[in-house]
Parts: structure tokens; C-alpha cells; sequence
């Protein structure tokens, strides 16, 4: 008879599943936001697993870390694979064949170099519509909240005023300020 | 069936700052809205009180940040008479300047060096 899982054995499961996909995250270098992905698919592969555990030989748990740990194998390799394939090259490489003395920077367009090979946007339109209302939205802002802006890209309010130097008490009213002035001028989507 | 279409200069009401400042965002030059009708000097008075405190810290808030608005030249601030202490309080969008001056490019610049 197959094996139900009950809430408590997801109680069990989850963490040994966030463990494993933590410490491949580490181990490979991906960014902390694959680590849900990876955490997903081991659970996954743990379910089309399940109707071969025998609870005679083992706990769940013994038998999903074992499970995990071999997903975790075989996702470690696809991914040095995956990334053995990219060609790496530097923007300060010069190029063959030129008369002038150029580099892969003087020569990949904007559209279609370092966003291209992190997967954002390549269309030269969009791009330029980005840069359009980035201008309007930095122009609103008062010039001494950018780097709260560039700060906040990094981590959360909380953690911000946890940080300093700001007190938590201007930081939040400097946020709020920053949010009317882009609501007063047509960005809302960005307040 | 006829669904109608939703107006985005419509303002939620009891205006505030944030349905204030969305409704000057979606406003065409020109366009005005009334953000106060009665006398503004004297409800904004904490010694008069002629207001609850919570409603007046509102009000306050709101004729601060219409203050701010037509400092930073989104808007004007007019008032229209009716009768004795009895002024209705307008805010009249202004003209979005064509082009702004670019303010990444030279923190981008700053960044590389």
C-alpha cells in the first residue's frame, strides 16, 4: 500500500528539504532566490519516490535525506554542466581582426551584452523605455534618497534601519515621501 | 451587457495625501480638484480645535503636502471665496516639464569610477 504523507511528516520533510537546498545553493553558487526551485524539485522528486519506501527499513526522514541527497547529485551536476557551456569571456578582451585597438565593450550593444546573459530583457525598445523612466522617477526623487533607493535594492526597510545610520523613524518617512512624490508624477506603479 | 469603464482620475474618498497625489498623477494640465472647502487657517489651529485632533492632523497633512506639490511645480494652489470663512481650496496640475534631465546617468558614471 502506498505511503500517505500526513501534515506531520511535511513538518519532518520541509527542513531536511531546505537544508540540502541551502547547502547546494552554497556549494554551487547560485543566487539565495533558486533555493525555493531546488527545495521544489526535491520535494517532488522525493513524491514520485514515495511509492517505494518501505517504513520496515527506515524513518521518513532517513529515507528523504537520502533521496534529497542524491537529487541534490544529480542537480549539481546539470548545473556545472549548464555553466561549463556558457563561453566566459571578458568586456576587456580585445577583438581580433580590428584595425583600431577594440574591446568586446567598444562592441556589444548595450540591448544585447551583460542583460543578455543574465536572462533580462535583450529588446533595444524596452531597454530605452527603461532608461526613460528610470530618468523620470529619479528626477522626482530628492537627490539625497538615491542611495536609500540603491540601499533598498539590497535588502529590506527593516533591515536598512537596523543597519543605520538612518533612524528607523526618518527612514520610513523618507520611503513614504519617496512614494507620494512618484504617485504625484504618474509612476505608481513604482510607489 | 455594458460594463463601464473605470475613471482613473476618480479620487477615493476622504482624500489624503496618497489619493491626492494619485489623482494629481493621473491628471491632464489643467485639471483641478478641490482638496478643501471651509476656512484652512483657522481649522488647522490646535487652539481653536475646531476640528477632532485626528481629523485635523489629516487636514493638516493634506494642505502640507499640496504645499509641497506646487513647490515642486506639479501643481498651483488657488482658493476661490464663496463667503465669510467659507474658501474653497484648489489644486490645478500643471504642465509636466518634456524632458527631465537625466539623473541616472551621472550616478551610473559615479558608480564606475
Amino acid at each position: 500500500m502506498p505511503v500517505q504523507l500526513s501534515l506531520a511528516d511535511l513538518d519532518v520533510i520541509h527542513p531536511i528539504a531546505q537544508c540540502q537546498a541551502r547547502r547546494l545553493c552554497r556549494t554551487l553558487g547560485r543566487p539565495s532566490h533558486e533555493q525555493e526551485d531546488i527545495e521544489q524539485d526535491m520535494l517532488l522528486d522525493l513524491l514520485t519516490r514515495l511509492p517505494s519506501y518501505d517504513p520496515a527499513r527506515g524513518t521518513l526522514a532517513a529515507f528523504a535525506t537520502v533521496c534529497f541527497q542524491h537529487r541534490a547529485s544529480r542537480l549539481a551536476t546539470r548545473l556545472r554542466r549548464e555553466r561549463s557551456e556558457r563561453h566566459e569571456a571578458s568586456l576587456d578582451d580585445a577583438v581580433p581582426g580590428q584595425e583600431e585597438q577594440l574591446t568586446l565593450a567598444d562592441i556589444i550593444p548595450e540591448s544585447e551584452g551583460y542583460g543578455a546573459s543574465c536572462g533580462q530583457q535583450t529588446d533595444s525598445v524596452a531597454a530605452l523605455e527603461r532608461r526613460l523612466d528610470l530618468d523620470r522617477a529619479g528626477a522626482v526623487l530628492d537627490q539625497r534618497d538615491h542611495c536609500i533607493c540603491a540601499s533598498l535594492t539590497q535588502c529590506t526597510p527593516h533591515e536598512l534601519g537596523q543597519q543605520g545610520p538612518l533612524p528607523r523613524s526618518v527612514l520610513y518617512r523618507r520611503i513614504t515621501e519617496m512614494r507620494l512624490r512618484l504617485l504625484a508624477a504618474g509612476i505608481p506603479s513604482a510607489a | 451587457m455594458d460594463k463601464p469603464i473605470p475613471d482613473i482620475r476618480a479620487v477615493a474618498k476622504p482624500l489624503n495625501e496618497a489619493s491626492l497625489c494619485t489623482w494629481l498623477g493621473a491628471a491632464a494640465p489643467g485639471d483641478s480638484i478641490t482638496y478643501h472647502r471651509g476656512a484652512l487657517a483657522r481649522e488647522v489651529c490646535p487652539q481653536l480645535a475646531s476640528l477632532p485632533n485626528d481629523e485635523r492632523v489629516a487636514l493638516q497633512r493634506l494642505a502640507a503636502r499640496a504645499w509641497k506639490l506646487a513647490e515642486l511645480g506639479l501643481a498651483d494652489i488657488v482658493q476661490r471665496r464663496h463667503g465669510y470663512e467659507d474658501y474653497a481650496y484648489i489644486l490645478v496640475a500643471r504642465r509636466r516639464p518634456r524632458r527631465f534631465a537625466s539623473s541616472i546617468l551621472p550616478l551610473l558614471l559615479a558608480e564606475a569610477a
